[in-house]
């Protein structure tokens, strides 16, 4: 095992389970289980087609206006509520409400109020992941030094430069850690938004292939989607962590 | 520009189910330019609360500050450098606040025995090195009032010495008025050539004595008297 090192580690994991499902999917011969194989070649039809990447970047566009949309927001309201007392009560029970509410309420609500729209369907997403970036920042807001604030304050910054070079470097790592949960989340809820009520992406192609009980267009549908956020997480939203944490680790 | 004038008559601690403390009471003070100023107490009586004061960073009070300069340079009892930045940008963001062009970084960390040490960060340094860092940081933004707040607690001897001495060549190059908070006699007697001192909690003025920079067995001397 030493021998491997981590990444060999992972290596070996990620083909044990290519492993195990290609032995679960040759021993159970049925159609609703397919092997990697039989996935792969519905992948490249789909590609071939000409299906699998509008779906893909009409989803993409979806998530990314939904967890911008979600993330500005969400960290003005947490910054307004983690530093001020009475926007905090004054806005805390919606907060609570939106946190206890599913998702799946929130999309059915959107879709029955405001018709099977664009702005319903990303409104709806942003709604629900909104409440989860609100108390991360809060807590991140909270927890801001009083002594740098008068700093600030002592020389005069103007609120531009007092945001930049005092709040949001502390803020940083919560912004982070909404972020990055929040982008996990927020994709597999636009896939239920798309398989309720919108005309395109992975979710309605997802729900088509349902339809039609095609479970290899289903899992490749699925699996192209995740690995294009897997490929987001690893290539954008690490290495903007680590960027933003670089100064931790400056010291000699 | 007429002096800086602090006029405090009272100021208040309040806390939720407990009595409200009396931190400051009845204290006047002015600041003629270029004094140096110690405002010197025991533990606790209320000096940091009067200096925040002055430096408006506690609005709550009733008095006023009258004239309170545009440009204030501070060393706080803690260094407060911006540790994600390195010690050059830390000089040049309250600059640039100040509505100064780029400060002369090295030479200004070169001045309080920094030199070379423009891209290193906070974390990097010393306390004694970055209380040195943040006076370097007072000066960038070429200060009318000079503020620091006990800045040799907290440090061994040596060190206190060496930047006892710093402090006292820096105001004496620039000729800046100054305000200093101790409860040293030693550090306001070497800094100071006004020494206000105050009594203990609620803070008042007890007497304000004038003496030569430097001066301790004089300033110990007009204290008994």
């Amino acid at each position: 095992m030493r021998r491997l090192g981590l990444p060999g580690l992972r290596l070996a994991s990620a083909l044990l389970l290519l492993g195990l499902w290609w032995a679960a999917a040759a021993m159970a011969q049925d159609r609703a289980l397919p092997g990697p194989l039989a996935v792969l070649a519905a992948l490249r039809a789909e590609l071939a087609a000409g299906a699998l990447l509008p779906a893909l970047a009409a989803t993409l566009a979806r998530v990314a206006a939904a967890f911008l949309l979600a993330m500005a927001l969400g960290s003005a309201l947490g910054y307004a509520m983690g530093r001020n007392g009475i926007t905090d009560a004054a806005l805390d029970p919606w907060v609570l409400l939106l946190l206890n509410i599913p998702a799946l309420v929130i999309i059915l609500l959107a879709y029955i109020w405001c018709g099977q729209t664009e702005a319903a369907a990303i409104g709806a997403v942003t709604l629900a992941k909104l409440p989860n970036v609100v108390v991360v920042v809060r807590e991140g807001a909270r927890a801001l030094d009083p002594a740098l604030d008068e700093v600030a304050t002592a020389y005069r910054l103007t609120p531009w430069m007092r945001l930049r070079e005092v709040v949001l470097p502390q803020l940083g790592p919560f912004l982070a850690a909404a972020a990055r949960s929040g982008l996990a989340i927020l994709w597999k809820i636009v896939l239920v938004v798309e398989l309720l009520g919108r005309p395109s992406g992975v979710g309605f192609e997802m729900n088509m292939r349902f339809q039609l009980f095609d479970v290899p267009g289903l899992l490749a549908y699925s699996l192209a989607f995740a690995a294009v956020m897997l490929a987001i997480e690893g290539f954008v939203m690490q290495p903007a962590e680590r960027r933003a944490r670089a100064w931790r680790g400056a010291a000699a | 520009m007429p002096p800086l004038e602090l006029s405090i008559r009272r100021k208040l601690y309040r806390r939720a189910g407990a009595p409200p403390v009396e931190a400051v009471r009845d204290l006047a003070l002015s600041f003629p330019a270029g004094s140096v100023t110690a405002l010197f107490g025991p533990s606790g009586c209320g000096k940091t609360t009067a200096l925040r004061i002055l430096m408006g960073l506690d609005p709550d009070f009733e008095g006023e500050v009258r004239h309170r300069p545009a440009r204030l340079g501070v060393v706080f009892q803690e260094p407060r450098l911006l540790p994600w930045r390195s010690l050059g940008d830390n000089l040049r963001i309250v600059a640039r606040a100040a509505g100064l062009p780029a400060p002369p970084v090295e030479a200004l960390l070169a001045r309080v025995g920094l030199e070379g040490w423009a891209g290193r960060y906070p974390r990097e340094l010393s306390l004694g090195m970055a209380r040195r860092a943040a006076l370097a940081r007072a000066l960038a933004v070429e200060p009318e009032l000079l503020v620091l707040d006990e800045p040799f607690v907290s440090l061994d001897e040596a060190t206190a010495a060496q930047l006892r001495a710093l402090v006292a060549a820096v105001l004496a190059e620039r000729r800046v008025t100054a305000v200093l908070v101790t409860h040293a006699l030693e550090d306001a007697a070497a800094l100071a050539d006004r020494i206000a001192l105050l009594t203990p909690r609620p803070a008042r003025l007890r007497r304000l004595v004038a003496v030569p920079r430097g001066d301790l067995a004089g300033l110990r001397a007009a204290l008994a008297g």
